[in-house]
């Protein structure tokens, strides 16, 4: 086990050596597609004008007359967020573009994400630790700060 | 794959994006794919020249450096690869390969060239693509950690990079590399995930621009793997 100094987080040196099943397997992290939406989703917002497209998304939310801003005033009206989630699920499972079904997980994870911030109250059936890993996932792909307020579920 | 009556229209959208738009810059724009081309392709050839019958051609180095010299500094060569359907790599082989017999035949006329015996023993070395294809894939990996390292920097991402490189490098448990970064295990693999989306991105970027399309790109991953085993 290899128990040195942790790396700086600078460029790793281009000349260091890595050995061969090292770079197989590199390049095999690289092959197929995200499997799971939220990585096609953090994807979509990495790629070219995704964040452009991120802020273009959160500044329409699927619920009539709500104001995005509030999502970033705690403690948002929890039945908001129910209705969020709601139609942020609907337009995941109706989308027939595939903007339309990551315009969908955004805010339905962003219901369930701001819930368990700002009331403890986990408005999703599936399993904690799974909606977590991809809140903080998409959360890592959001600019500031839709960032900040998806990353206090890890706090 | 066959591709059928294929013009510079069919030619794969990222790789004609980056490589003509900065050719379309002009002199500038030039410069930033040789530097790009110097800087991922020179290896991988000094490694086939030196597997190959050229390797007493000359320094490799200095035969690396001519060729793209030479070449580069015409405005057709690039065009002439995007026209030809061939892979970016062999493009380059090829064309060093054509560098380094008019290089023979110019030191010939001034008397300076191989002897008769050294040249007939000159051949176009096909069994060591697979030399060459392997130090390509360690290229372009170390290529792309580098750029999805900057990529992370710039995001604020540093703690996700150092968790992936511990972890996917270095072969940390989760459980150990996620101390330095007081998370915990489950986080650290969350963090390492996004990490490896940035390289993921940068690693199909240079196969694309090597000008394998889209949806080849997981056969040509597979196909660098197999050679690696």
């Amino acid at each position: 086990m290899n128990s040195e100094t942790p790396l700086s987080p600078d460029t790793p040196d281009p000349d260091s050596n890595m050995d061969q099943a090292t770079i197989s397997r590199l390049l095999g992290m690289a092959a197929g597609p995200p499997v799971k939406p939220a990585d096609a989703l953090a994807l979509r917002m990495q790629g070219e004008d995704g964040q452009v497209w991120a802020i273009r998304t959160l500044a329409d939310p699927p619920v009539e007359g709500f104001d995005n801003k509030s999502l970033l005033r705690p403690p948002v009206d929890l039945e908001a967020l129910r209705e969020l989630h709601r139609l942020g699920k609907r337009r995941f499972h109706e989308a027939k573009r595939a903007d339309e079904q990551h315009a969908g997980l955004l805010w339905y994870l962003m219901a369930i994400g701001i819930a368990i911030v700002d009331h403890g109250v986990k408005l999703s059936s599936q399993p904690e630790d799974e909606v977590v890993d991809a809140i903080l996932v998409v959360a890592d792909a959001l600019p500031n700060p839709w960032r900040a307020r998806l990353e206090a579920i890890d706090l | 794959m066959a591709k059928q009556n294929r013009g510079k229209e069919a030619f794969p959208a990222t790789q004609m994006t980056w490589i003509t738009a900065r050719l379309d810059e002009g002199e500038q724009g030039r410069r930033v794919v040789a530097h790009h081309l110097m800087e991922v392709y020179a290896e991988p050839l000094r490694i086939y020249l030196l597997g190959s019958s050229f390797r007493n051609a000359g320094e490799p180095e200095e035969i690396i450096n001519g060729f793209f010299a030479n070449r580069l500094s015409r405005n057709d060569y690039l065009e002439g690869w995007r026209t030809s359907d061939k892979r970016l790599r062999r493009w380059l082989i090829n064309g060093l390969i054509f560098y380094i017999k008019e290089e023979f035949r110019r030191q010939k006329r001034s008397g300076a060239g191989l002897s008769e015996e050294a040249e007939a023993n000159l051949q176009d070395p096909a069994d060591h693509y697979r030399a060459f294809d392997q130090a390509w894939a360690a290229s372009i990996v170390r290529h792309a950690m580098s750029e999805a390292a900057a990529r992370c920097k710039e995001e604020n991402l540093e703690s996700h990079w150092d968790i992936f490189v511990r972890h996917h490098i270095q072969q940390q448990p989760y459980a150990v590399c996620c101390q330095d970064h007081g998370v915990d295990a489950a986080r650290a693999a969350v963090m390492a995930r996004t990490a490896a989306s940035r390289f993921r991105d940068a690693v199909r970027a240079h196969l694309s621009m090597d000008g394998a399309e889209e949806g080849r790109i997981d056969d040509e991953l597979a196909d660098l793997r197999s050679l690696l085993q």
